[in-house]
């Protein structure tokens, strides 16, 4: 699969995330990460092994998904970036990583601020994009493609991130470290469905031009709660007064 | 009366059920009426100006109300109504 995946967070989502698409065959993955490996994140954290505490994530992530590779098999491409992302940032860094080629990014940081300023910033540049988001024994994930225009965005769902006052944080509310395996995986498979839709629409695609495309994930929003065991899927219609895709079908991506 | 599906952060009002029996005409009624039996859980839901917060949805049965008739959508007994807040954490 010719799609570059960019992973924002390599934390309790963004490993199972990371598993999940190396799983699937990434060739290109990019992951981003200011932090470094502590103790307590290793039960929920597989990435991550006694001897990582202390190097970067996004380093101990890449060593250990390059140790998970076959050998004689071609090793995938994985870069780094240990960074702390700022939301001004981010309309460039999108430039950078997606500017030449067909990209996914993977939403899976702890900010709900970044959540909303990444999704924003992908709609802007036409970038699909995973949302994932755990609270308790819930989860939460929506493919966005701002190419497809019959599907609503992240904003068409939820308009405004919630304030702190009334978003508990993981910090206090906890999270079910099985929770966030299971929706990281569902962020990975959300993202591969939006790249097998880019891939069909590739020039050198091979796939044959009278088979349909694959259906695809976006303006889907899968919601987990694990401990009843109910899924709930919501695929909202685009609202017609959304900012953020409303700008993007105006003047289309910048 | 009609159900309604309490989201995980806001059971600490409803004693911890998931879902409780609640009766009303339309959305703004059943909201009312739920706030009357747990009280504090209206605030989470709606503001100061009673408009629906910005990352609180609902739904009744599979229906976003910002696509009906908002807070004067009917409501009819047998009606599940669901509360869906966008679970934007994460985990460092
Ligand atoms: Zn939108």
């Amino acid at each position: 699969m010719d799609v570059h995946f960019v992973v924002i967070g390599a934390g309790g989502l963004g490993c199972p995330a990371l598993l999940g698409l190396h799983a699937a065959g990434a060739r290109r993955v990019t992951i981003i990460d200011d932090d470094r490996v502590e103790l307590s994140n290793l039960p929920r954290q597989v990435l991550f092994a006694t001897a990582d505490v202390g190097a970067a994530k996004v380093d101990a992530a890449r060593w250990s998904l390059l140790e998970r590779t076959a050998v004689g098999a071609d090793a995938p491409t994985l870069t780094t970036l240990h960074r702390h992302l700022d939301p001004a940032q981010l309309p460039a860094l999108l430039d950078e990583l997606c500017g030449a080629e067909p990209c996914v990014v993977l939403e899976c940081s702890d900010s709900p601020r970044l959540k909303f300023a990444v999704h924003d910033a992908c709609v802007a540049k036409g970038v699909g994009v995973v949302i994932g988001g755990v609270l308790g024994w819930r989860g939460q994930a929506m493919a966005v493609d701002p190419r497809q225009r019959d599907a609503a965005c992240y904003r068409c769902l939820f308009e405004a991130p919630p304030p702190p006052e009334l978003a508990p944080a993981c910090a206090t509310a906890g999270v079910v470290g099985a929770v966030a395996g299971a929706l990281g995986h569902a962020v990975a498979m959300l993202a591969v469905g939006l790249a097998a839709q880019l891939d069909s629409q590739h020039p050198d695609s091979q796939a044959s031009p009278e088979r349909a495309p694959p259906a695809s994930p976006a303006g889907t929003c899968v919601n987990f709660d694990l401990l009843s065991g109910r899924v709930r899927q919501i695929a909202p219609a685009p609202r017609p007064d959304c900012p953020t895709c409303r700008r993007n079908f105006e003047t289309g991506p910048t | 009366m009609a159900t309604v599906r309490i989201p995980t952060p806001l059971r600490k009002y409803t004693e911890g059920k998931d879902e409780v029996a609640v009766s009303g005409q339309n959305i703004r009624e059943l909201l009312d009426n739920l706030d009357g039996t747990y009280a504090g859980i209206g605030e989470r839901i709606r503001d100061d100006k009673g408009a629906v917060r910005r990352f609180v949805n609902i739904f009744v049965a599979d229906e976003d109300i910002r696509f009906l008739d908002g807070l004067e959508t009917p409501v009819k007994d047998a009606d599940e109504i669901s509360i869906i807040p966008a679970i934007a954490g994460g985990l460092r």
